[in-house]
């Protein structure tokens, strides 16, 4: 029967084979009666301007595809190599250098028929070694926002921005507000300075002077009250909605959604810094139609993209989604002050480097701006440790290795397995008991292909990437050296920061601590509640179970905005008491202190975890016979001393495999450490997972040392529960046998 | 040592009213035995006196001293539960030791202690045992061993032996006699069982829905049950219940039952009643089946036979008297046949009469 089933399934696969190479083939032979794929991110008002503008041109049928901003350089990445990606896609123009690495775009060839037409700094954001690798749509950076209630005219100066306002700002109010915990946000301000992240030759140039001036007047805006703490983009536009801050620092994101919301603002350029004279400039990203090497293959897809990047579909464009056009001959109109001051703006930008150096520079530039910012350490430190940071991601990765000695290895004991194998297949005995097994294993043949395809070869997979270098595409094969710069933390100090061995301290300390909570508190309120003398104790239950069911990066996110200093939930208490008590506590700066950023994180995670011990604590009381602990009480037995000494022994068996569980689950919790406390401070929170993730997504894309971490991790995972369950077996096993037979 | 008293005991879960002012004394080193049929309320009254219950009206007193708000540790009571309710825990040496350790006895005597009750319970070689390791009649043994081991001024057993086979039971039971009357300890015992209550009992308690119907000491209860209920509940097989009407005649007085087909006439014997019977009374006749003798098949008391049980040295027969099942005892020998005629004899003093509307007994 199952044999049967299973031919049947071979068949079946056999076919869908045979087909879709069938279609392939069909597909490639009338290439040119193809639709034209083209693939964006864009939603709202830009996606109905992209199809209001497609569906202008009549040339030929064009399938579009909306991906998420987040995974799409990723699918884009996969797709084109599977031969399955777009013949032409819309990006920002700093992911052309990763993109081009990777063989993923062609030049544009005659799709750019007039460069002249557009603006130089588009024309520079897109050429690379003199080919133009897109066809310039739009620009986007950031300006200065002002609220006319508090501002008469947007000063010149940044300096100025307190004499600019009418009257003083109420407490409570700022300044100016801008995402000055990110990058991106402070370029505008290191360009004021006369620094800038990257030198011409890709090496980090966010050093010197200009950089410590920079870090020392951001840090100054933020001591002297003018400006918001941590600002995410959501508090930014929170605050300058709200009326709470005169000036904001924001891109087109802003505009649209105060218009939206019919909120009266001005806007202008960014001022100039008094200090120097120049003016503030920040980074300009190109949105641009690239090309796939299939798409630029074909002449109707390069004249698809000469469309969108002429003239009509740029006045569609501006009219439809009122976004700045990156052509000269498609100017804003004249009554649209909003769209005119960002062509001024990006007129006086600077293009973003778009070179694959660009990518390691984020995280080191972003560390050392928010040690400063909350006075951790000085400017010149700071930038020398980013300095040093960058200089490890973008370590040449290590040299290829022949495999030769590990398919040796490998082979020898394949050999031996099939040698020991051989060995037994000779004995009748074992001959007799695979023939007795056969039909055993009819039955759970589909359970084991199952699990092998679904569980076992992913895993297999994945750590066999730790064996390899190399952006996705191009791996080869390094042998051991991840694990060995690894283990020897990168050749740095081993007890030094970001080290393997720091980290995995940590993620011992975070796990021990989380599961020691989490029993606290899920013992006490499981014992609580499953006693009969509470009342409405339903009710509790479903209550207590809600941190549960809401989905963790919610309630992460949650707890992240109550930690916050000066808008935290937890900031509010503080006042709170301090009103009622007339005391005078400060507001706990929680993510700039190692011991407060790890007890937010773990209050997070206990207010998640703490159900899960609560609700298998009141399964496995339902399992002590109440006789039990009326004879314990009629023995004399106190509350407490029937806790302690019957009901907790009795429930062990059952927790253990629940608490071994919560565990493994702390020990690789990332939603938790990246949303709440994001490694802060300095990555010192950080764990073993989150670091793993921070190697494969933000240092450059380097999988294979981050499936190394991942190995790692999952021989201490595997090790320790392990020992834990031979431990357990050895100090209980006359406890454990027992745990069915209670009668 | 202490003597037991309840008075007036009411205990209510909610609406329902499981006991419903129930009084009674076990005398000091006595065995009291409360028996009844199930649910109606036994256990609860044994675990109000454990304190591990709040009554809801009454007081309890352990010799001169009102125990009723106690805790159930200041109490000194030991108790046996009906599953055991063994420490799974924990090894039959420190189930036993439980609470001892509990109530800070020096590790020394604890030792001496468990040694001791080990020995007269034949657990020593049990001792270093889980539960789980241990047979049904090994449990039973370790959970009376926890008890006796703690030395109380009152032992408290929930129908100990009901999850033992008959056997078993028979040996257990005698074991607790013996032991009662070695430690005699007042103690209170909850059965269903009539048989356990007969032979345990110095003083016994039939219970039915949440009264106490009689007290007294077994064979008088047995032999002079104040109830319908009461008389019906012991005795096995059970006693026979037939309506009649009392009848006044020149031979004295006589119940007479009315059937459909016939009508027959059993002497009574007036000098037993406390009261005169009025002619014409209803009354309930009760016969015990081994007080029903079978003569020869001419006397004028006459049955059909509907079926009989050979039990091997006796037989019950189940026939029919003017329409009304009754229960015979006869001899395992004798040997009947369904729908055989038989002439019955039952002595005067013999007829237990009863009020048909409350149940009470004439006596
Ligand atoms: N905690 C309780 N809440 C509500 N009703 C209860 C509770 N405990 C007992 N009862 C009720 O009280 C009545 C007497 O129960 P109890 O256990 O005393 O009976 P019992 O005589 O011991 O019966 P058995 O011989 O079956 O053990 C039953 O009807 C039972 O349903
Ligand atoms: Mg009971």
């Amino acid at each position: 029967m199952v044999i049967r089933s299973l031919w049947i399934l071979f068949a079946v696969l056999l076919a869908g084979l045979t087909c879709s190479a069938h279609a392939e083939a069909s597909v490639e032979a009338d290439g040119r009666g193809r639709p034209i794929t083209l693939w964006h991110a864009y939603r709202g008002a830009e996606q109905q301007a992209l199809q209001n503008t497609l569906s202008a041109w009549k040339l030929r049928q064009v399938e579009t595809l909306a991906v998420p901003y987040d995974a799409y350089a990723a699918k884009l990445a996969a797709a084109i190599k599977l031969g399955q990606g777009p013949d032409l896609f819309i990006d920002a123009h700093e992911r052309l250098g990763n993109y081009r690495s990777r063989k993923l775009v062609a030049p544009v060839g005659d799709a750019l028929s007039d460069p002249d037409a557009f603006l130089p700094q588009a024309m520079a954001a897109i050429r690379h070694g003199g080919q133009a690798y897109g066809v310039p749509l739009s620009q986007k950076c950031v300006a200065l926002f002002f609220n006319p209630t508090w501002v008469k005219a947007p000063p010149l100066y940044l300096e100025g921005l307190n004499a600019a306002l009418r009257q003083p700002l109420p407490t409570g109010s700022f300044l100016l507000a801008y995402e000055n915990g990110n990058a991106y946000a402070h370029a505008a301000l290191l360009h004021g300075f006369g620094g800038r992240f990257l030198d011409d030759h890709d090496g980090f140039a966010f050093l010197g002077p200009p950089a410590e001036s920079s870090l020392i007047f951001a840090r100054d805006l933020v001591t002297r009250g003018e400006v918001p703490e941590n600002a995410d983009g959501a508090l930014v536009t929170t605050l300058f909605r709200s009326g709470k801050a005169a000036f904001a620092i924001s891109g087109p994101w802003l505009a649209a959604d105060l218009s939206a919301a019919k909120i009266p603002y001005g806007i202008s350029v960014l001022p100039r810094l008094k200090a120097t004279g120049q003016p503030l400039r920040p980074f300009l990203t190109i949105e641009a139609v690239m090309l796939t090497p299939r798409g630029a293959a074909r002449s109707e897809v390069r004249a698809l993209a000469r469309y969108l990047g002429g003239r009509d579909a740029a006045k569609r464009r501006q009219k439809l989604a009122r976004v700045d056009s990156a052509r000269r001959d498609v100017v804003p109109d004249e009554k649209d002050h909003v769209l005119r001051a960002f062509r001024q703006q990006a007129a006086q930008a600077v293009v973003m480097p778009s070179s694959l150096a660009m990518q390691a520079v984020w995280e080191p530039a972003r560390r050392a701006l928010r040690q400063v910012l909350s006075a951790r350490s000085d400017a010149g430190p700071a930038l020398r440790q980013a300095q040093r940071r960058f200089a490890d991601v973008r370590r040449p990765p290590p040299a290829p290795r022949s495999p030769t000695p590990w398919l040796l290895a490998l082979g020898g004991l394949m050999l031996l397995a099939s040698w020991r194998l051989y060995r037994r297949a000779r004995d009748a005995e074992f001959r007799e008991a695979v023939r007795r097994s056969m039909p055993a294993y009819a039955y759970v043949i589909h359970a084991v292909i199952a699990i092998g395809v679904l569980v076992v070869l992913p895993l297999l997979a994945g750590a066999l990437i730790a064996l390899y270098a190399g952006q996705p595409g191009e791996m080869y094969f390094v042998g051991a050296a991840h694990f060995l710069s690894l283990v020897t933390a990168r050749g740095g100090d081993l007890l030094g920061s970001g080290s393997f061995y720091v980290v995995l301290f940590v993620t011992v300390l975070w796990t021990a601590l989380n599961l020691v909570c989490h029993l606290a508190i899920g013992l006490s309120l499981g014992v609580l509640l499953a006693r009969p003398v509470l009342r409405g104790r339903a009710l509790y239950r479903v209550l207590l179970i809600i941190p549960w069911a809401v989905p963790s990066y919610v309630t992460a996110l949650a707890w992240k905005g109550m930690f916050h200093r000066q808008f935290g939930a937890v900031t509010g208490l503080i006042h709170q008491l301090n009103r009622v008590f007339g005391t005078e506590m400060e507001p706990i700066a929680w993510f700039s202190r190692f011991s407060t950023a790890l007890t937010a994180n773990v209050a997070t995670n206990v207010w998640l975890g703490f159900p899960f011990i609560m609700v298998v604590t009141m399964a496995a009381l339902t399992a002590v016979p109440r006789e039990v602990l009326d004879a314990a009480t009629v023995d004399g037995a106190t509350r407490w001393q029937r806790l302690r000494r019957v009901t907790l022994p009795m429930i062990r068996p059952t927790m253990l495999p629940a608490v071994l569980l919560g565990a493994i689950w702390t020990f690789n919790m990332f939603n938790v450490v990246f949303l709440v406390s994001g490694g802060e401070p300095d990555g010192q929170t950080d764990i073993l997972v989150s670091e793993a993730y921070r190697w494969a997504f933000t240092r450059g894309a380097q999988y294979g040392y981050a499936a190394a971490y991942a190995v790692l991790i999952f021989f201490l995972l595997a090790g320790s529960t392990f020992f834990a369950a031979r431990w357990r077996d050895r100090a209980s096993s006359r406890e454990a046998a027992l745990a069915g037979g209670v009668s | 040592m202490a003597a037991i008293t309840v008075r007036d005991l009411v205990k209510r879960f909610g609406d329902t009213t499981v006991l419903d002012g129930v009084s009674l004394e076990v005398p000091d080193g006595a065995f009291g035995v409360l028996v009844g049929p199930s649910g109606c309320g036994k256990s609860t009254l044994l675990r109000l006196l454990a304190g591990l219950e709040e009554p809801t009206a009454g007081r309890i007193l352990f010799g001169e001293r009102d125990v009723t708000d106690a805790e159930p540790r200041d109490r000194d009571i030991a108790m046996v539960f009906q599953s055991y309710a063994l420490y799974p825990h924990l090894s039959v040496e420190k189930n036993l030791a439980f609470g001892l350790e509990i109530r800070k006895v020096d590790p020394d005597e604890i030792r001496d202690r468990v040694a001791t009750v080990g020995d007269m319970l034949g657990l020593t070689t049990l001792l270093q045992r889980m539960p789980s390791e241990l047979s049904g009649g090994q449990r039973q043994r370790v959970a009376m061993g926890r008890a006796i081991v703690r030395r109380p001024e009152v032992f408290m057993f929930d129908e100990p032996l009901s999850n033992l086979d008959a056997a078993l039971r028979g040996q257990v039971r005698v074991d607790i006699r013996r032991l009662h009357s070695e430690l005699q300890t007042t103690s209170v015992y909850v059965t269903h069982d009539q048989v356990e209550a007969m032979t345990l009992a110095d003083v016994m308690f039939v219970m039915n829905e949440g009264k106490i119907e009689q007290a007294g000491a077994p064979l008088t209860i047995f032999n002079r049950p104040a109830t319908r209920f009461v008389a019906g509940f012991l005795g096995s097989p059970p006693m026979s219940f037939i309506d009649a009407k009392i009848a006044h005649s020149s031979e004295g007085c006589v119940a007479r039952i009315v059937a459909k087909e016939d009508e027959l006439c059993l002497p009574l014997d007036p000098s037993v009643y406390r009261e005169a019977l009025a002619d014409g009374q209803p009354v309930v006749l009760g016969l015990r089946p081994h007080e029903i003798r079978v003569v020869d098949s001419a006397a004028p008391l006459r049955a059909r036979v509907l079926l009989s049980e050979k039990l091997g040295s006796e037989t019950h027969v189940y026939a029919s008297l003017a329409g009304t099942e009754i229960t015979v005892r006869v001899d395992g020998e004798l040997s009947l046949q369904e729908g055989q005629e038989l002439g019955l004899d039952i002595e005067a003093a013999a007829i237990h009469l009863f009020d048909p509307e409350t149940g009470k007994s004439w006596w």
